[in-house]
């Protein structure tokens, strides 16, 4: 429950037997850091400085060519789906899991994780045989005129089940942790179902649930192998960002691609301080 | 509000909670449950509050105050509950947290937001938290919160009140005190209460009747001091305060049960000895003298006896002592089942 003083005070200071000789410590700060920055830091540098070698100019046509502003578009939508669609089947999915007791529980949470085990060429190559036309509804959807496998909606698909996990695990351990006892005060207290849920059940998991949006959609719109498996590459129409930016990478059109893979940074380094902030409150909230 | 139970059976997947458990509470009373853990206690608790249901009995029914409330939902039963880890609203103030009962109503019995904060005000003076209404739930004390928790209980004008293990989280300093108030509390105000504990002291000292559950059976019902003094089986002797159980005594073949400050210690030459014991240890720090004793036969036996004896007959530690036991209970075959209080406990000399 609360924060109890001495837990932190001697997190802070390392008793002296944890403490380790200088020259030890220095060196292993500075091969920390020369990796880092060797893996890290140095290519995301490098996708600035030469998303900016030719010139702002040309950084902007890149980003305002019709393709691109399309890919964008796409992007945005997809993300703008899968991450509302996962919010809400990551709540059911982390209240089943952690307010009831069924058989087969242990293999929804095993479920749960699949996307994270799958390569996600399988995910996207087990959309291509359930929906593409020889798949097992193919010749029924045909029929039907509804694409989907190199179409909007195959990538929508694709990218609400690579990105399933995010929201459903960051809540379960929150909402294991919390327990079910303020729910049922709300109960006794004659809330309705809704009442708790919006009062008590949200406001305790908000910030862990932000933490999972944040992440999900980083994925959402960063996600490529499922997305290339289905998509079909059909520029302006089936294109997103990371696809763009390899099309364009394979035409040696290197300033554009690397404009467009600029943009994916970006939201990169924004996750990045969403994530930050957010983990810090989700520290506290648990407390 | 009286309380009548009949036949609740509980059970989660092989393990059984309640086994046919029955009670029935008279208005007004403080009644315990007291049990060790897995003895059902919370479950019979939670069941009456609505938020377990009983499997299926063809006699199975809860009624409060003669209304049928056996699948009335927790909201509508008014009943005010109190967890034991307090389950307020962290991300409310205390003053949202008592008022939450009184805005989660339908609009039609809603009070106004005035006479919301007006009552709010009020329960915040008896829980004497006046000037902590602004405040969250991790900026109290545990007391404090738990408090609250039972002012948030209190603001929907429960006519019973279920309490879970209400002190367990709390220091034993603390403890005693909001014992002490929810006492007085509730000779003030007079609602049916139910509280679960597995604290023998806390259930003997604060309820005004006692219901002892093992294994999802109810073992024994009565007042503290009945069921003190007359225990209904080894295993309510056991459970219930300090108790010396002596195997062998005299040939006997159940053991005998005796409470260390039934034990009268004399000088080991002194006429009308029972047994004779040697000193391990002495613990004076206290108002009565705890004696470590070793039967001759090795068995350790506990006796208190006052500080002042003790300074008289100045023991030390591997001195003999002679014992003599005034009082003792033993019961017949080893029978866990329950049994009418009167029937068993002989509180007669052993000869």
């Amino acid at each position: 429950m609360a924060a109890t003083g001495p837990s932190t005070s001697s997190r802070l200071e390392p008793r002296p037997a944890q403490r380790e000789p200088w020259w030890l410590r220095w060196l292993l700060i500075v091969a920390a850091v020369a990796t880092l920055s060797l893996l890290v830091l140095m290519p995301l540098i490098t996708v600035f400085a030469e998303a900016l070698r030719r010139g702002w100019e040309v950084y902007l046509a890149a980003l305002t060519q019709p393709d691109a502003l399309a890919a964008l578009k796409l992007t945005l939508i997809v993300a703008a789906i899968a991450v509302p669609v996962n919010v809400i089947v990551g709540l059911a999915a982390a209240w089943c899991v952690t307010r009831f007791e069924f058989p087969g529980k242990s293999l929804l949470v095993t479920l749960i994780d699949l996307p994270f085990a799958v390569s996600p060429v399988v995910a996207g190559l087990v959309y291509v045989l359930v929906f593409g036309a020889r798949g097992w509804f193919g010749p029924w959807l045909i029929e039907h005129d509804i694409r989907i496998i190199f179409a909007p909606a195959g990538i929508i698909l694709a990218t609400i089940f690579i990105t399933f996990p995010f929201v459903a695990r960051e809540l379960i351990p929150i909402m294991q942790q919390q327990g079910s006892d303020a729910e049922l005060a709300a109960l006794t207290l004659g809330a309705s179902g809704w009442r708790m849920f919006f009062k008590v059940t949200l406001p305790n998991v908000k910030w862990g649930l932000f933490y999972g949006v944040v992440l999900c959609n980083a994925r959402a719109m960063g996600e490529f192998g499922a997305v290339s498996v289905v998509s079909g590459h059909l520029r302006g129409l089936t294109n997103t960002l990371p696809l763009h930016v390899e099309i364009l990478y394979n035409e040696y059109q290197f300033a554009a691609s690397f404009a467009v893979a600029s943009l994916l940074a970006l939201l990169a380094l924004v996750t990045l301080v969403a994530k930050t902030v957010l983990e810090a409150r989700v520290d506290s909230q648990d407390q | 509000m009286s309380i009548v139970a009949n036949h609740l059976c509980k059970t989660y997947g092989r393990f059984t909670a309640l086994d046919d458990v029955s009670v029935s509470f008279e208005t007004g009373k403080l009644v315990a449950l007291l049990g060790p853990s897995g003895s059902g206690k919370t479950t019979l608790l939670r069941i009456l509050a609505g938020l377990e249901i009983p499997d299926r009995h063809p006699r199975l029914e809860i009624k409060f105050h003669d209304k049928d409330v056996t699948y009335t939902k927790p909201g509508e039963r008014g009943v005010g509950m109190v967890f034991q880890h307090y389950a307020l609203f962290r991300h409310m103030s205390v003053a949202e947290n008592i008022a939450f009962g009184l805005r989660a109503r339908p609009r039609a019995t809603r009070p106004s937001s005035a006479e919301i904060k007006q009552r709010v005000e009020k329960l915040l003076g008896l829980i004497q938290l006046e000037t902590l209404g602004h405040r969250f739930p991790h900026q109290l004390s545990g007391g404090q919160r738990q408090r609250v928790a039972l002012a948030r209980a209190l603001a929907i004008e429960p006519q019973v009140l279920l309490l879970d293990e209400p002190f367990g989280a709390l220091d034993a300093r603390v403890r005693k005190d909001l014992r002490r108030w929810l006492r007085s509390f509730h000779e003030e105000m007079g609602i049916t209460t139910v509280f679960v504990t597995h604290d023998q002291e806390e259930a003997l000292e604060l309820a005004d009747e006692i219901v002892i559950l093992s294994d999802g059976r109810i073992q024994q019902i009565g007042g503290p001091q009945d069921i003190y003094d007359a225990p209904s089986s080894p295993f309510i002797c056991e459970f219930l305060g300090n108790v010396n159980k002596i195997e062998n005594w005299k040939g006997a073949k159940a053991p005998i049960y005796v409470r260390p400050h039934e034990i009268e210690v004399t000088f080991a030459t002194e006429e009308g000895v029972e047994t004779t014991a040697f000193v391990r240890h002495i613990f004076a720090a206290g108002p009565a003298a705890r004696l470590q004793l070793r039967l001759a036969d090795g068995q350790p036996i506990d006796a208190e006896i006052p500080r002042a004896q003790l300074d008289e007959m100045a023991l030390g530690e591997g001195d003999e002592v002679g014992l003599r036991f005034p009082a003792t209970r033993h019961f017949g075959a080893i029978s866990p089942s329950p049994s009418p209080p009167s029937a068993t406990p002989a509180d007669a000399p052993l000869e």
